[in-house]
């Protein structure tokens, strides 16, 4: 009687097991099935916040505003310096989710060939406003 | 009027219809009013002695007989405030019978009874005199009949029951607890036709306004409720912290369902008891606070619903007394729903740029107008503090559609019936 209580509790746990991996594997699928991969910005991106080490004291905060690519040369990237030095990476990108930061270069054109002058981070995005692309020339 | 001679005229009375039977009139039996059964002038009132029943016997017209299926006798001893009724044995179209003896006892006075006949149906179809105008018969002491007729100088004394009980041919009759009926019009003294079939006497109301206040609460779905898509076709906005509508680019990311208020309304309501358990409504509503975002060019909000609901009610006779009415009720109808919640919002930096100051995270308002249809279930209870008014709390579970959303409507009011 035992062997067979001991065999039935084994038939059990076995299905027990596959109902729970089963279980699982829909329990997984439903969250990562309409998931959609996160596109990241790069220093070319548009509205992108570069934080860039150039040796000095701070990081250098830049907005990417637009590129130009020219046939013989370098691209050139339109960027906005801001007037900041955040400490590190972090405060770089505190910095960047404001909407109110000060400006130092409302705009300057850049050859691709030496910007990011450094070690630099994209920190953040943001879609440029009307005013932001205007300064393009 | 000797107290025999007033015995046999009794018996004797032959009731004469005066009007035209209902075959005649070609109406259909429910919709034509009782007859009316006359007797002569002379027999509606008699005398008879203490200590003796009253017997009774209606000679029905022959299609009145046809249709009858009881005869019932209510009446009333002197000084009794109740009404009671017997039913007569049938013996072709003559229905007869007796107020017990025991009944009539010693009491003087004028007894006082009228009938009504039924039909299998329980309703009336024939009538001899009424509770406002009886027939009388005048209960008088051995003495007094003595002297005005020495021919009734006998001694009565009541039968033992158990010599001739109640309802067999020849005894008393049968005493009728539970008169049939069809309608209210079938009862009288107050008393209505319960869906049982039966005459009553209780408190039910059996209709009921309700007006309450209901605050919906909503569960939405959060992915992807940011899409043009979504905002332009499937009634959702998102409203970013700086009170521009959102119009970009978000990245499909997995949002768990959002929680939030929805409109708040003023409810009305109009329910119908059907049975005793079992009532059937009507509520309209208008949303006067919690509307939401409208962009241009969306439907603007209507703050007017309408619902019907059936309600099953737990309990014996629930209405018939004060006291807690548990319920449960479907409802289905016509609401727009409004429910605000958060949502968080990823931007897609690869896709080209359609609104600035898009933030590449960024926590949005979700306004969702669901609607406009919707189907649900709902519990609650009353407490009736009366027989025409109660309290109510109540709790039902929305599914809206095709604007998708689950709405929590719990609602709370006043109800009085009448």
């Amino acid at each position: 009687m035992n062997d067979m209580r001991s065999g039935a509790s084994a038939v059990a746990r076995a299905w027990a097991k596959r109902a729970a991996t089963v279980g699982a594997a829909f329990v997984l699928a439903a969250c990562s099935a309409d998931a959609a991969p996160e596109p990241e910005a790069d220093f070319h991106t548009r509205g992108a916040f570069v934080a860039v080490d150039e040796g000095g004291p701070g990081l250098a905060l830049y907005r990417t505003l637009d590129t130009l690519a020219l046939d013989d040369q370098a691209d050139l990237v339109f960027v906005t310096l801001y007037d900041v030095a955040p400490a590190d990476w972090d405060a770089a990108r505190e910095i960047a989710k404001q909407h109110d930061i000060p400006v130092d270069e409302p705009i300057d054109a850049l050859s691709e060939a030496g910007f990011p002058a450094g070690p630099h981070r994209v920190v953040w995005f943001r879609t440029l406003t009307d005013e932001e692309k205007d300064r393009v020339p | 009027m000797t107290p025999a001679r007033a015995s046999l005229m009794l018996i004797a009375a032959v009731l004469c219809v005066a009007v035209p039977s209902r075959a005649q009139q070609g109406a259909a039996p429910s919709a034509a009013a009782p007859e009316i059964l006359h007797a002569p002038t002379l027999e509606r009132r008699t005398e008879q002695g203490i200590l003796r029943p009253v017997p009774l016997s209606v000679d029905l017209p022959r299609d009145v007989a046809q249709r009858a299926r009881r005869v019932l006798v209510h009446y009333r001893l002197w000084g009794d405030p109740d009404w009671i009724t017997l039913e007569l044995g049938r013996s072709g179209a003559r229905f007869q019978g007796a107020v017990p003896c025991r009944e009539v006892s010693t009491v003087t006075g004028d007894l006082k009874y009228y009938i009504r006949v039924h039909d299998a149906a329980g309703r009336v179809i024939a009538t001899g005199a009424s509770r406002a105008v009886p027939y009388r018969v005048t209960i008088k002491h051995d003495t007094q009949l003595v002297r005005d007729d020495p021919r009734a100088a006998r001694v009565a004394r009541c039968p033992d029951p158990a010599d001739c009980p109640a309802g067999l041919p020849g005894c008393p009759s049968a005493r009728v607890v539970q008169i049939a009926c069809d309608s209210d019009a079938d009862c009288e003294g107050g008393q209505t036709c319960s869906w049982r079939g039966f005459c009553e006497r209780v408190e039910r109301r059996r209709s009921w306004f309700s007006v309450g206040v209901e605050q919906d609460l909503g569960f939405v779905s959060r992915a992807g409720a940011c899409s043009l898509a979504a905002q332009e076709e499937e009634g959702s906005a998102c409203i970013r912290e700086d009170g521009v509508q959102y119009l970009g680019n978000p990245v499909a990311t997995n949002e768990p369902i959002g929680f939030g208020r929805g409109l708040t309304r003023v409810v009305v309501g109009f329910d119908r008891l059907v049975d005793y358990d079992l009532s059937v409504g009507v509520r309209v509503g208008w949303a006067f606070a919690g509307e939401g975002f409208t962009a241009a060019g969306a439907t603007e909000l209507m703050p007017l619903s309408a619902a019907l609901r059936v309600t099953h009610w737990f309990g014996d006779d629930p209405f018939a007394r004060p006291g807690f009415r548990p319920h449960l009720f479907l409802t289905g109808g016509y609401a727009m729903h409004d429910i605000e919640t958060s949502v968080h919002i990823r931007e897609d930096p690869t896709a080209p740029p359609v609104q600035g100051g898009n933030d590449l995270e960024q926590e949005a308002t979700l306004w969702k107008r669901a609607g406009d249809g919707f189907a649900g279930a709902g519990a609650g209870v009353v407490y009736g503090f009366g027989p025409g008014f109660a309290v109510f709390g109540e709790l039902a579970a929305l599914g809206v559609f095709p604007f998708g959303a689950v709405v929590l409507a719990p609602q709370a009011g006043v109800m009085a019936g009448f």
